[in-house]
């Protein structure tokens, strides 16, 4: 936490973007919660 | 040393976080693949149109076909994007995600109790009931108060529960009353609780600590007051020092004081809600006793509650009879002078011998635990069967192996932990309530939000540190939330 508090003085945009090592970094929370694809389908049902 | 060397050396602390991908199990299946393969038909075929009529589909339904090795790979490829308390810290404020001690998987293991059906007959599940039995008391006897149901699946469900005997209880007396106090930095659960149970909410406003405010409070209350949900410590982490003056003047109106337990685990052996003028409360076992989180628990919620509230508890209560005695609503199997219990080897599992008292043994030898169904008063179930059961076996492992003295250490640790991270912090983080902090800490994200970074931002860079996030934006009143509970694990 005191790392990052000096990451948010220094290099702020490091912070605004995290995180950086997951497989996907921001998800759109807010599509994913009205328009939530909880179901597979075929490409060509699409 | 500099910031690029302590973010490296803080890095090599802690795990890489795996980040190879993963297709879904449709897009890597092939036609004709499968993961077993059975013996030639040996019975008569049947024909399936035939026996389903209409209900027999056309077409077979498009499952992914796959070996067995490659399902193996996928299912253990995406538990390792999973972020766990075996892991790592988990310091998500309010949720006490505290480490779930390997004892209480032991036990829950053992074949007479892994292996225990709802459905059992009681005279062959004496030892499970035993279980149940002595945990009720355990948590009697932690909470202060008098009567406890365990049916429950989760706080939000104690939650309802609880409301709804105090519902109970006022129609009792003639009255339902039509509103529910609540604090502005209560669990969102809480006012969805007295809206669902036929109650307006009203909300009532925090002082400059944090805590309630007495005088507001004496305004607010009336005779239409059902109750004060209260959540002691509250969610900034403070305990309510008022607490009794609290009760005295919601009582003096009739009205009841609720208590969200879900941070019990700053309070167990140190101080008990029974005897600070709460009438009705629920636990979270997969909180402070350490049954699991993950997957859903399935959690579990037992509620709490004074003597004048027991008539209320969910259908069926647990009940001690003398052996000689009928059941009393005793099921065909419950032959009369049949008592399989009493025969040797029957009983699967034998419940040790309860921590408090030397007669309890001698008790449990002449006499037998029965569901109890015939109260006309009872609010009714709240959930099928007896609750999730195997929850109830891992929280009183977890009693049993600490002891008395061993859970108000834990709780000691918890509070401890908290303020090592507040004093280690507050040079940097704003902390807008100065109370003294129990199991949590709450800062506010006020000083990086001036440089356009908010407590969002920070929580996401706390991932690529190998942590779990803290709690994030909660409690409402503390703008820019970051609510840290490090429990004592």
């Amino acid at each position: 936490m005191r790392a990052i508090a000096k990451e948010v003085e220094e290099t702020p945009e490091l912070v605004k973007t995290a995180p950086h090592s997951t497989r996907v970094s921001r998800l759109d929370e807010v599509q994913a919660a009205r328009k939530p694809i909880l179901r597979w389908k075929k490409a060509e049902q699409e | 040393m500099t910031n690029d060397a302590t973010v490296s050396a803080a890095s090599k602390r802690v795990r890489p976080h795996p980040s190879q991908n993963e297709a879904l199990l449709f897009e890597i299946s092939s036609p004709g693949k499968h993961a077993y393969k059975l013996p030639p038909l040996d019975v008569p075929a049947v024909d399936a149109t035939a026996l389903l009529g209409a209900a027999h589909r056309e077409k077979s339904a498009e499952l992914p076909e796959l070996s067995e090795i490659e399902i193996i790979r996928h299912f253990t490829r995406l538990s390792t994007w999973n972020y766990a308390i075996d892991l790592g810290m988990y310091p998500l404020g309010s949720c006490t995600m505290k480490y779930n001690p390997r004892v209480n998987e032991y036990v829950a293991r053992i074949e007479g109790l892994a292996e225990a059906h709802p459905y059992r007959p009681e005279s062959l599940a004496q030892g499970v009931l035993e279980v149940v039995d002595l945990l009720q008391r355990c948590l009697l006897d932690i909470t202060g108060m008098d009567a406890i149901t365990l049916q429950p699946a989760a706080g939000a469900h104690g939650e309802l529960t609880g409301i709804l005997l105090v519902r109970a209880w006022h129609e009792s007396n003639g009255n339902a009353r039509s509103k529910v106090l609540i604090p502005d930095s209560a669990h969102g659960t809480n006012p969805a609780t007295a809206a669902i149970s036929g109650y307006t909410v009203e909300n009532l406003k925090s002082n400059d600590e944090g805590g309630i405010d007495l005088e507001a409070l004496a305004r607010q209350v009336d005779e239409e007051t059902a109750a004060l949900m209260l959540t002691n410590p509250s969610t900034i982490g403070v305990f309510e020092s008022q607490i009794e003056k609290i009760a005295e003047i919601l009582h003096a109106k009739g009205a009841l004081l609720y208590m969200d337990g879900a941070n019990m685990n700053a309070l167990v052996g140190k101080a008990r809600p029974g005897d600070f003028g709460v009438d009705v409360m629920h636990l979270n076992l997969h909180k402070t006793f350490s049954t699991p989180h993950g997957g859903g628990g399935p959690g579990s919620g037992p509620v709490a509650c004074k003597a004048f509230l027991e008539p209320f508890l969910p259908t069926p209560v647990l009940v001690r009879v003398e052996k000689s005695a009928k059941a009393p609503d005793a099921g065909p199997w419950e032959a009369e002078g049949e008592d399989p219990s009493s025969a040797d080897g029957v009983a699967m599992f034998r419940a040790p011998s309860p921590p408090h008292s030397s007669t309890d043994k001698v008790e449990s030898r002449n006499s037998r635990l029965t569901w109890e169904y015939n109260r006309p008063q009872s609010i009714g179930r709240v959930r099928a069967f007896y609750g999730n059961v195997g929850m109830f076996i891992r929280a009183l492992a977890y009693i049993l192996a600490n002891g008395p003295d061993g859970l108000r250490q834990t709780t000691e640790d918890a509070v401890l932990n908290a303020n090592y991270i507040r004093a280690k912090l507050e040079d940097i983080f704003e902390l807008p309530y100065k109370t003294a902090s129990m199991h949590e800490v709450v800062f506010s994200d006020k000083r990086q939000a001036a440089l356009g970074v908010k407590t969002g931002d920070i929580a996401k860079r706390l991932i690529d540190y190998g942590f779990h996030p803290y709690t994030v934006s909660f409690p409402m009143i503390v703008h820019g939330a970051l609510m840290i509970e490090p429990t004592e694990s």
